[in-house]
């Protein structure tokens, strides 16, 4: 059995992911079950919990969870690094034309060779059009799928 | 009749003879190799960290490099078949000026830097000949790149770096063998364009300046890449006012200070140094100059590169005379073979020194910008 330090330890390291998909899910749910108990409208949900759930847990809870999720979101749409924002800075020095002739110059210019590695990393970082592994059957799949064939 | 005959006889052979050529391997452009082996290429971040520490010295060779050499062998093979191209046609449109779009310098130091590994990993299987063979390649991926660009030229010769440790390194561990030394001067010798030459680099900014120096094509010019962006909006706000007048005096600058550079650069390093600098301040007063200001990297540092690039390539060349001398005699000379190539910070030859364990080729000239000279140390094995 792992000690209590341990756990604490894992639990430090651990990295919870989630799509912007999954949470918008989560969040339309929960804010449409929390708009339906706070109107008090009868429901399969409300029946068939709100008899060993009180109501104002039951909405604290959820308020709750939705608060999480909507701090879930905004971390994930401001911190997440490879999220490229158009009109932003990141999303500005992304662009293909930053290593261009000029760009790729100016970039020299600023910071030597290193600079020029940082830009191409910048642009190029998020690039994931490389496939590893393409086989005839997955490509024969798709053509069928896509009625191309 | 007959003369139809004579005609389809010759359809025929001429279709047998081209098909064979159109499927042959190599294909006659390299380029077209490099970016096979740049799409093949598989680093991930932790791994190139490594790959640069190995290249440093830092760390020892380990089983993770070894596994990444081996896991990009494809690659390797395909950039060592290009190095075999004489023609290397990157498919860069030079009509864009300063817009074009080169190659992914980046991918392509990276497989230098795989291909320096693969170099170690022979040298430490006792294979040397294979080892300097692809300090070879990484001289001809160098050359190939030293293209019409101040930042082709600047890759190129950054490659050449890595050909010139790696070559160092594997001939300090090596046993001297007169074969192989004289297999390496010969291989050498016979790279054109080796040590690489700036010329290519300032003609093709010179053509550059002159497609991109006008009023369509400035203001997007003028929005990639500027980390100052109150300096960018101070050059903006004058393209924005420029008219033909601005635009053409603007281009009839750009063009003169290309020449001016190109001239300097004919001139002993010192000399060269110093007009380069002064041309540049030249720039800086000068109404007419405004996009150089902006542009133009700084001309004597890449002067300063290439000339340290230049002289760690005689550093080996003279390395090599006193290679062959100790593996013919097992002694190393009191003094330097004469007409041995020298260092170009100074224009003299290499200050030579025994050593304990071999000997250090020291140069009698500063690096200008960083005010220091550099030695080259060579071991012997014995």
């Amino acid at each position: 059995m792992r000690s209590l330090r341990e756990i604490e330890k894992s639990v430090a390291k651990a990295s919870l992911h989630s799509d912007d998909a999954a949470n918008q899910k989560v969040l339309n749910d929960l804010l449409t079950e929390l708009d339906q108990v706070q109107q008090g409208a009868p429901n399969g949900f409300r029946s068939k919990w709100s008899e060993s759930i009180g109501r104002r847990r039951l909405v604290k809870l959820a308020a709750a969870a939705a608060i999480l999720v909507i701090a879930a979101l905004l971390i994930d749409h401001y911190v997440r690094p490879e999220t490229v924002r158009p009109g932003s800075e990141l999303g500005t020095e992304a662009r293909v034309e930053t290593v261009n002739a000029i760009g790729l110059s100016l970039a020299y210019r600023r910071g030597g060779m290193e600079a020029v590695e940082q830009q191409y990393l910048k642009t190029f970082k998020n690039s994931k059009s490389r496939p590893t592994r393409l086989s005839v059957e997955e490509l024969l799949t798709e053509l069928t799928e896509n009625g191309d064939s | 009749m007959r003369t139809g005959l004579t005609s389809i006889t010759l359809f025929i052979l001429v279709s047998s003879l081209a098909t064979p050529c159109a499927l042959a391997y190599p294909p006659d452009n390299a380029a077209v190799l490099y970016y096979k082996a740049s799409l093949l290429c598989r680093v991930d971040d932790e791994m190139s960290t490594d790959l640069h520490s190995f290249r440093k010295d830092n760390i020892e060779l380990n089983e993770k490099i070894k596994d990444l050499v081996k896991s990009n062998q494809e690659a390797i093979q395909a950039v060592l078949d290009a190095t075999e191209v004489a023609d290397c046609n990157w498919g860069i449109d030079y009509s864009r000026g300063f817009e074009l779009m080169p190659p992914s310098y980046s991918a392509l130091r990276q497989l230098s830097t795989i291909i320096f590994a693969e170099a170690k990993i022979h040298a430490a299987d006792g294979d040397y000949r294979e080892a300097l063979g692809r300090c070879i390649s990484l001289h001809k991926i160098a050359n190939h790149i030293n293209d019409r660009l101040f930042i082709s030229h600047l890759v190129g010769i950054s490659i050449n770096a890595i050909a010139h440790e790696c070559t160092a390194q594997i001939l300090s561990d090596a046993t001297p063998d007169t074969e192989t030394l004289i297999w390496l001067r010969d291989q050498l010798a016979q790279i054109e364009g080796l040590p690489l030459s700036i010329a290519p680099a300032l003609e093709g900014e010179k053509q550059a300046g002159a497609v991109s120096i006008t009023i369509d094509k400035m203001t997007n010019v003028m929005k990639v890449g500027f980390g100052d962006k109150a300096f960018q909006e101070m050059v903006l706000e004058k393209v924005r006012a420029g008219d033909e007048m601005f635009f053409a005096r603007n281009r009839a600058a750009w063009n003169q200070y290309c020449s001016d550079v190109a001239a300097a650069l004919e001139l002993p390093y010192p000399q060269a140094h110093a007009k380069l600098q002064q041309l540049y301040k030249d720039c800086e007063t000068n109404p007419d100059a405004t996009f150089m200001v902006a542009l133009v990297p700084a001309c004597e540092k890449i002067c300063t590169l290439s000339t340290r690039s230049k002289t760690h390539y005689n550093a080996i060349m003279t390395a090599l005379e006193l290679y062959l001398i100790y593996a013919r005699t097992s002694e190393l000379p009191d003094a330097l073979p004469a007409g041995a190539a020298g260092d170009l910070f100074s224009g003299k030859p290499f200050r030579y020194e025994k050593t304990d364990d071999g000997f250090t080729l020291h140069c009698q000239g500063k690096d200008l910008d960083k005010d220091k000279t550099y030695d080259y140390a060579f071991k012997i094995k014995k």
